[in-house]
């Protein structure tokens, strides 16, 4: 795995007010007891637990949200644009759409997450400084239905490497503009036979 | 580094998906002793245009039971040294040579295959060796290749099945890869026990 777990504290920081999030339904009577009267002192006592158990995983959940929030600004940000579209830049010509994959792209690979993941690690480390990369990888697993797909996709050119080449091809693609070269096809031709004639009296500027 | 080739790879057999488990493993060998061929044929996609494989390729290969994502690295001496960058995360080895090629060549072999028997990252991990090329006059029998590979003596402790094939026989190379997932398997049920 290349993601790499920064020291710090086990206990994560109290987050914002946990997003209301509704965890697996419990069955009809225990909710009546939640919201109920409850003068069945058994059935409370379950009730209490099932509160603890989901005040737990909304406090995990909105630590979550809180990250995801941050790395969306990181990602969004000017200095990440730029490092990212630098990166990208020094390195498309090399990524070919073959099934082979060259050697090279190994090395571009562990570069790309040196720099990059280790960019927005040290990010989140400024904003919450009881991040911890490992949770989070664990909880990105059981969240990613939930994240948009943009943030999910570019989470995952870190891990897998075939999303990091799908990465590079797109973005050579759109530099190349789709892989088609017009410059051969577009041939300004002077309507008339003689140099000498002046541009405009054929209506055709000259390049300038 | 992860290769999770989960949510990428292009599963070569286009089928509907059905839950089988995935195994992550590397294939090594020589150049020419058949690896791109042998994984392609799997895949049922024409051997035509194959040519010596410079990089490396990374395979999703459907069986019965299993799915393996194969990555498959290019055997030219000047490659092989790269060989152990791509060892992380694997979970068993396919080795091919050509049982057919010359002395030379064949002590090479062995030499790989020792080394990677012995790599830290590979060394309880099952092999599956494939005695490709069985289809050639100078082919060396099973015997003569578990004799001269020292495989009994080398290999002891760790699991591994030498399997005779060619490209002109698939069914003997699926045999030797059905019995490289149960080997697979077994593993797998016996670093997570009790679980569901």
């Amino acid at each position: 795995m290349a993601w790499k777990a920064p020291g710090g504290s086990e206990r994560p920081a109290p987050g914002p007010c946990p997003r209301p999030r509704l965890p697996l339904a419990p069955p009809a009577d225990e909710y009546s007891i939640l919201f109920g009267t409850g003068d069945r002192v058994v059935e409370m006592e379950d009730a209490e637990v099932e509160n603890l158990a989901i005040s737990i995983s909304s406090d995990v959940d909105a630590e979550f949200d809180a990250v995801i929030g941050h790395i969306e600004d990181i990602i969004m940000d000017e200095e990440f644009q730029v490092l990212q579209r630098h990166f990208m830049d020094k390195y498309y010509l090399e990524f070919e759409n073959t099934e082979e994959n060259k050697l090279s792209y190994t090395s571009i690979f562990q570069e790309y997450v040196d720099l990059l993941e280790k960019y927005i690690e040290q990010q989140l480390i400024e904003r919450i400084p009881t991040f911890n990369m490992a949770t989070f990888i664990t909880s990105l697993q059981q969240h990613k239905d939930e994240i948009s797909g943009d943030i999910f996709d570019m989470l995952l050119t870190f891990t897998d490497f075939l999303a990091f080449k799908e990465m590079f091809l797109d973005y050579r693609m759109e530099k190349e503009g789709h892989g088609l070269d017009f410059s051969g096809d577009l041939i300004v031709t002077s309507l008339s036979k003689s140099s000498s004639l002046s541009p405009a009296s054929n209506n055709i500027r000259p390049f300038q | 580094m992860g290769w999770n080739t989960k949510c990428f790879r292009t599963l070569c057999c286009k089928g509907p998906p059905s839950p089988r488990t995935e195994y992550d493993v590397v294939c090594v060998g020589l150049t020419g002793s058949g690896k791109s061929s042998l994984l392609t044929q799997l895949c049922s996609e024409s051997t035509d245009s194959i040519i010596p494989t410079t990089g490396f390729r990374i395979k999703a290969v459907p069986f019965q039971n299993a799915i393996l994502n194969v990555k498959e690295l290019g055997g030219a001496d000047n490659i092989r040294k790269y060989w152990s960058r791509y060892y992380q995360g694997s979970q068993g080895v396919v080795f091919v040579l050509d049982s057919a090629s010359s002395e030379d060549d064949l002590e090479t072999a062995r030499n790989e295959l020792h080394s990677a028997l012995q790599h830290p990252q590979l060394c309880t991990l099952p092999f599956l060796i494939l005695a490709n090329h069985q289809d050639k006059p100078a082919a060396r029998s099973l015997q003569e290749i578990k004799k001269y590979f020292e495989l009994e003596p080398l290999a002891r402790g760790q699991r591994w099945i030498l399997q005779p094939c060619s490209v002109e026989n698939m069914d003997a190379v699926k045999e030797g890869f059905n019995q490289f997932i149960n080997l697979l398997e077994e593993i797998d049920q016996e670093h997570t026990p009790g679980r569901l």
